[in-house]
């Protein structure tokens, strides 16, 4: 429950650490690989904790993330390419396209609920990658790429995921600090008690489509900038990849459910623990037998039954449990 | 437009609309028995239409009697999946439902994409050329099948339903399980059973729909959300006005290939998706006390 | 002075069930309602119609003299309308010092703040000790002075009560009668539901009885209990 989280612990302490050095370690010692994996689980890690916003603390489960996820991809890319904006402020305003598309959306999508409210973000995903797919503006269905320019700084074009992984921990950071305010605010106990009873949380004053709204948008928001991270280090934006329903809403989705949807972090630690798997599986046994293409997706679904099945409360939540039980 | 064309599409999309049916009223039929949004339903379909394939392109039977045979794998999966996920969900909080509903969804889906490739298949039979007369426009034999078909199978379930001791004992599960518990019904013997039905029934929707339609792993995923909306139609949890709401799909989407552009045809079905579901009669609430 | 609360008229039907039949009731500043009736006469309709949970079909609901009829629930619970749930809806997952003190945030927003006005809340509801259980761990009477707490925890002018003495033994009545006369004290304005016959006895100035969606008598708690048309409504329905 919010409040009740310690504050900066030894844990945090050595995960800050550990995440400060090993970018720029791994990269030392030529694993370009593994600095990669920790850029993903990052960028995911970003998105999921933005996710979570709705699930773990409004009771909205959304597989659409991908539209917000997408459109900030797509925000950088379009900027950079058309008006030469540079991504250090498209960056920012992939957050702020998605959080206004969060805003627009709002009104018919918060009136759903439970199953209704993921089936609608389901059908979010599709019209938005089809939509993309036949919109010659953005490039069709074979997308846009980002401008090749000697102003690296201004393009944000390095080599290799390290610098990119600091860019990422520094949207995190401030992500981290807004959502930890968000949540232990009024804002965070007024989502709470949407999610336990809609119903109550109007007898007692609260007016919920505002508040989902707000939740909405925050969350909309930083997947945005999750996004934007996407174009900055693939540099290449297309609707299958971006608006799609596996690796980006449900690998968002995924990640926050095995950290724990009732836990601040658990979505971060769930990003950490699932991606490196995921690229495991992906890089190594896919790669070696294209012929089993889609194995890694297998995984994932059996990765989420068994999370459901056993330890629905995620990882977090499970070790949070046997910690009070003692 | 032509008033032949729009006789012959309204035709074509009713008995198509037989294969939707199909696959809607098992959704209903799980949904109304067991309150359980199943989201791999389509992939429950999909199954039955790559059995169906694989019967007839290696055993060389006839893809009708193949359709109808899938019915008993997919039933037996079915009961697997309902012993080993769904009965130990059926209290769990909605999203852990959602959650390995969906997590079933992916394990069929990619789990075929990963055995036997992510290819496009196609089953061409006999049937596919021959056309019945019916004077003022001809139809496709395979499509008449398949709409016989539906009728068949939606008399069996109103049998089952209503006139048996197991129909008797499933609406009374569907009506208050506990009291359904107290009375001797074994519940959840029932719900292997409602589930394996439900999924079968699907299965063979599929493989009817393979008569006309490409075969391929995602597949599923459209035709779920056809049986959402036809759920929806025909009032939740209702076989019958599911398969009316499969018929009405039909028709709807026939017609509209008339006037919409194929490129978009899949994002507006999308759009009423998504408006179909906001003014589902269900109200807001339910009882305010 | 003028009324609190006007309900003027109200009908509301469900299907063909018609709950409430053009009731009309006043409520002055502090005053202590008890609202009775056999089962399925309308009161918690009447209720929901009263906190904005059902919009009646013909009527209106007038507070403070304004029409608030087409008002939505949280504006009314912020004009000072506060309510229980007679079928408690506790907010599971959460401890019952959060359950009260997201009614203490609607007056303020300071988070210690709100929590001081909840352990208050706590206290004045008898749950005290209780502040870290789960509310979902609650039994069936704790969770009924959950809801009491949640409510007073808003500040409210209007208190509307749905049955929170079911389930109590005499001696837990009569406490809760206590508390309910000083929280009026403080001038908030209660309607009470109560099949407890001893608790409405108590605690009401003035009773009144619906029947079948109708107000079929009202006055003081004596007279109601002394009228035929009450007497025989309660027998006929085989409540006692
Ligand atoms: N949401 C609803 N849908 C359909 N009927 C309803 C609904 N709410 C109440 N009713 C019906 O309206 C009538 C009045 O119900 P209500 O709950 O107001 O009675 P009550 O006086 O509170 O009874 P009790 O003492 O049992 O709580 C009953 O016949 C009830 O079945
Ligand atoms: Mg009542």
């Amino acid at each position: 429950m919010a409040g009740s989280l310690a504050r900066i612990n030894l844990y945090h302490a050595t995960g800050i650490a550990t995440l400060l050095v090993l970018p720029f370690l791994l990269d030392s010692i030529g694993m370009a690989f593994y600095v990669n994996m920790i850029f993903l689980a990052l960028m995911y890690g970003i998105a999921a904790l933005a996710w979570n916003l709705m699930m773990g603390y409004t009771g909205l489960f959304s597989l659409g993330h991908a539209v917000f996820f997408g459109v900030g991809s797509y925000t950088v890319a379009i900027l950079a390419l058309y008006y030469n904006v540079t991504p250090w402020v498209g960056l920012i305003l992939a957050g702020v396209t998605a959080g206004l598309l969060g805003l627009v959306l709002s009104p018919p999508l918060l009136r759903l609920r439970s199953h209704w409210f993921t089936l609608a973000t389901i059908a979010l995903g599709e019209i938005f990658r089809l939509s993309f797919a036949h919109w010659d503006y953005v490039g069709g269905s074979s997308g846009l790429q980002m401008p090749i320019s000697e102003r690296r700084l201004y393009y944000l074009q390095f080599t290799g995921a390290t610098i990119y992984s600091y860019i990422a921990l520094g949207v995190l950071a401030v992500e981290l600090i807004v959502l930890w305010r968000i949540v232990n605010s009024r804002i965070g106990f007024y989502l709470q008690t949407i999610r336990e009873d809609e119903l109550v949380a109007q007898t007692l004053g609260i007016n919920t489509f505002k508040y989902k709204t707000i939740a909405l948008a925050i969350s909309a928001f930083f997947t945005g900038i999750a996004g934007g991270l996407y174009t900055v280090r693939f540099r290449y934006v297309d609707p299958f990849a971006l608006f799609d329903l596996i690796t980006i809403s449900t690998y968002i989705a995924v990640a926050g459910i095995i950290g724990g949807i009732y836990t601040f972090l658990g979505p971060l630690i769930g990003s950490f623990i699932f991606i490196p798997v995921s690229e495991y599986v992906r890089a190594n046994i896919v790669q070696a037998f294209p012929r089993i293409y889609g194995l890694h997706v297998t995984v994932l679904g059996v990765i989420l039954l068994v999370i459901s099945l056993f330890a629905p409360e995620g990882i977090l939540g499970y070790l949070k449990k046997r910690r009070e039980k003692r | 437009m032509d008033p032949e064309i729009l006789t012959s599409a309204i035709l074509d999309g009713l008995l198509i609309g037989g294969a939707y049916a199909l696959v809607a009223m098992g959704l209903a039929m799980i949904w109304g028995v067991m309150e359980i949004i199943n989201f791999a339903h389509g992939d429950f379909m999909m199954l039955g239409a790559l059995f169906t394939f694989f019967l007839f392109t290696s055993a060389g039977l006839d893809p009708i009697i193949s359709a109808l045979i899938s019915f008993a794998p997919i039933f037996a999966l079915g009961v697997i999946v309902q012993r080993g996920v769904i009965n130990k969900i059926l209290d769990a909080p909605l999203l852990t439902q959602i959650a390995a509903t969906f997590a079933i969804l992916l394990i069929i889906r990619y789990g075929v994409q990963a055995a036997f490739g992510p290819y496009t298949r196609r089953l061409v039979s006999g049937y596919s050329d021959i056309y019945i007369n019916l004077g003022f426009t001809t139809v496709p034999l395979p499509k008449v099948i398949i709409f016989v078909t539906s009728l068949i199978v939606l008399g069996l379930l109103y049998v089952l339903l209503h006139q048996t001791d197991l129909g008797i004992a499933i609406r009374a599960t569907s009506q208050d399980r506990r009291v359904a518990q107290l009375m001797g019904i074994n519940v959840s013997r029932i719900y292997d059973v409602t589930f394996g039905i439900g999924v079968g029934v699907a299965a063979i929707g599929g493989g009817l729909i393979a008569l006309f339609y490409p075969i391929f792993p995602e597949m599923g995923g459209f035709f779920a959300l056809i049986a959402f909306i036809a759920v929806v139609l025909g009032g939740f949890g209702s076989v019958y006005g599911a398969y009316a709401g499969g018929l009405i799909i039909g028709i709807a989407e026939s017609v509209s290939a008339l006037f919409i552009e194929p490129a978009l045809k899949d994002v507006v079905a999308f759009l009423i998706f998504i408006m179909i579901i906001l003014v589902k009669p269900t109200g807001l609430f339910g009882r305010g006390d | 002075m003028k009324p609190l609360l006007e309900v003027v008229n109200v009908y509301k039907r469900f299907g063909g069930v018609v709950a409430l039949k053009g009731v009309s009731l006043t409520v002055m500043p502090g005053e202590r309602v008890g609202l009775i009736g056999p089962n399925g006469a309308g009161k918690t309709t009447l209720f929901n119609v009263i906190s904005g949970i059902y919009q009646p079909d013909e009527g209106k609901v007038i507070y403070r003299g304004v029409d608030i009829t087409k008002w939505p629930p949280h504006k009314r619970s912020r004009a000072g309308i506060a309510r229980t749930f007679q079928i408690v809806r506790p907010l599971a997952n959460m401890s019952v010092l959060d359950n009260v003190t997201v009614g203490a945030l609607m007056k303020r927003s300071d988070i210690e703040e709100a929590r001081k006005i909840a352990y208050e809340a706590i206290r004045i509801a008898g749950l005290e000790g209780k502040e870290d259980v789960l509310a979902k761990d609650l039994n069936l009477v704790e969770k009924k002075r959950l809801e009491l707490a949640r409510a007073l925890a808003t500040d409210p002018q209007l208190l509307l009560l749905d049955e929170i003495a079911a389930g109590l033994r005499p001696r837990e009545v009569d406490s809760l009668v206590d508390t309910l006369l000083n929280v009026s004290r403080r001038g908030i304005t209660i309607i009470m539901v109560e099949h407890v016959m001893r608790a409405v006895m108590n605690f009401a100035e003035r009773i009144i009885v619906l029947h079948f969606g109708e107000k079929i008598a009202e006055g003081d708690p004596r007279e109601v209990a002394n009228n035929k048309l009450v007497v025989e409504a309660y027998l006929g329905i085989g409540v006692g």
